[in-house]
């Protein structure tokens, strides 16, 4: 019986020898299904370059832990014991690799945010080069029109200035000057050389207000017949008009007109009446009036 | 000289003594307190909702840890704490992952919406 056992013993430690020596002809190693997969997964984690930080540090406890069941499994362990390694291996590589995952989502939240700053910063210039551009079109606006203003008072004033320069007198049908017969001699059409200041006057005065026309209408006094007097009043305005002409301003802001003695201002009975009523009146038509306008 | 090693005996036999009376199991302190503590940070991660299967599983190896320390099996019982807190660990890190990666894709969002209506506010 005892003999039996020993030799029952013997036979078990050899085939346990032989089975070893199998083994390691064979160089298989001992493996565990368990660790093997952990070393992937502790591979994939190493080959993750988001692992870092706390990530990095599940990964080295990961890694020790593989380093731990090797070596339990290589001194023959138990594989309970090495499967608990394994274990732990793996689940702190798939940490480690979430750990990644959660460190990218972060910078993209992070990013995120700033780009979102961003898009808010460059609204808000949006806007505000809107409301300059706004704020400055209206300013600019006022400025123009308060220019117009300005101008269109500066325009009235000179108006009024060369107007009373020209003496001339207001009336219902616009300013008018009168150049008196002292200009022309009785009979005569021709202008005498007293009549050239007021004459140069009105011409600066067109030359400016180049919007201004002009209406020369003549007169005579009661001596002589009608005919006479209206072809000598109508002589007397165009006598005017070439003055004018003649000095620069364009014949179609010129319209003339004869009157003959109709439209007598003084007593025809005087010799002093009479001289008041051989005369010229220029007649300064207002902006865009008809050149037409007739008593 | 006698007599102090009887009290010394004494002393060392109520010291034994004690240890017999506190013979309720004592389990691995250490890992069990990491453990619930790993589980309640999981949960405070949102692990119930984001991580089911690390917190449960952690959850289950806890308590097969407390049965092992009831049974005097105190290095089952180790291990199995040590996982249940691997377990938890990836929870917690599972958990707090997807919600980021959620919590960006609604940034993300947030961010066309917004481009969107800054373009068609200029726009005029």
């Amino acid at each position: 019986m005892k003999t039996l056992f020993h030799r029952t013993s013997a036979a078990t430690t050899l085939a346990a020898a032989v089975s070893m020596a199998l083994a390691a002809c064979a160089t298989t190693p001992r493996t565990n299904a368990m660790l093997e997969q952990a070393r992937v997964d502790v591979a994939h984690a190493q080959a993750n370059p988001q692992v870092a930080g706390d990530a990095k540090v599940d990964l080295t406890t990961a890694e020790q832990a593989l380093s731990r069941g090797d070596a339990l499994l290589k001194e023959g362990k138990s594989p309970q014991l090495v499967d608990h390694q394994a274990y732990l291996a793996e689940r702190f590589a798939l940490a480690a690799q979430k750990g990644a995952d959660l460190a990218t989502s972060q910078k993209a939240i992070a990013d995120a945010k700033n780009r979102r700053n961003e898009v808010l910063l460059g609204a808000r210039e949006d806007e505000a080069a809107r409301a300059t551009r706004l704020a400055q079109a209206k300013t600019e606006e006022l400025a123009l029109s308060a220019q117009q203003t300005a101008d269109a008072q500066q325009h009235s004033r000179d108006l009024e200035t060369a107007l009373a320069d020209l003496q001339g007198k207001q009336t219902d049908r616009g300013v008018v000057i009168t150049l008196g017969d002292v200009l022309f001699a009785t009979g005569r059409a021709d202008l005498k050389s007293g009549s050239r200041h007021t004459l140069d006057k009105l011409v600066t005065f067109l030359q400016a207000y180049p919007k201004r026309n002009v209406q020369i209408e003549g007169f005579t006094d009661s001596v002589g017949g009608d005919d006479y007097n209206q072809v000598l009043s109508e002589r007397r305005a165009d006598s005017v008009r070439n003055a004018l002409t003649g000095m620069g301003i364009a014949g179609d802001r010129i319209v003339t007109k004869g009157h003959g003695k109709s439209s007598p201002v003084a007593d025809n009975d005087t010799a002093t009446g009479r001289q008041q009523n051989r005369r010229v009146e220029v007649l300064i038509l207002d902006e865009g009036a008809p050149r037409t306008a007739t008593r | 000289m006698k007599c102090i090693q009887l009290v010394s005996a004494a002393f060392v036999g109520s010291i034994a003594l004690l240890g017999g009376c506190a013979s309720t199991p004592t389990g691995p302190s250490t890992e069990l307190t990491s453990a619930k503590a790993a589980i309640d940070q999981a949960e405070r991660a949102g692990a119930r909702e984001y991580a089911t299967e690390p917190l449960n599983a952690s959850v289950q190896k806890m308590d097969e840890g407390q049965a092992a320390t009831a049974k005097g099996d105190r290095p089952q019982a180790r291990r199995l704490l040590e996982e249940s807190y691997a377990d938890a660990h990836l929870a917690q890190i599972s958990a707090e992952s997807a919600k980021s990666s959620k919590d960006a894709a609604d940034v993300d969002q947030g961010i066309h919406t917004l481009q969107n209506e800054a373009s068609r506010s200029v726009t005029p």
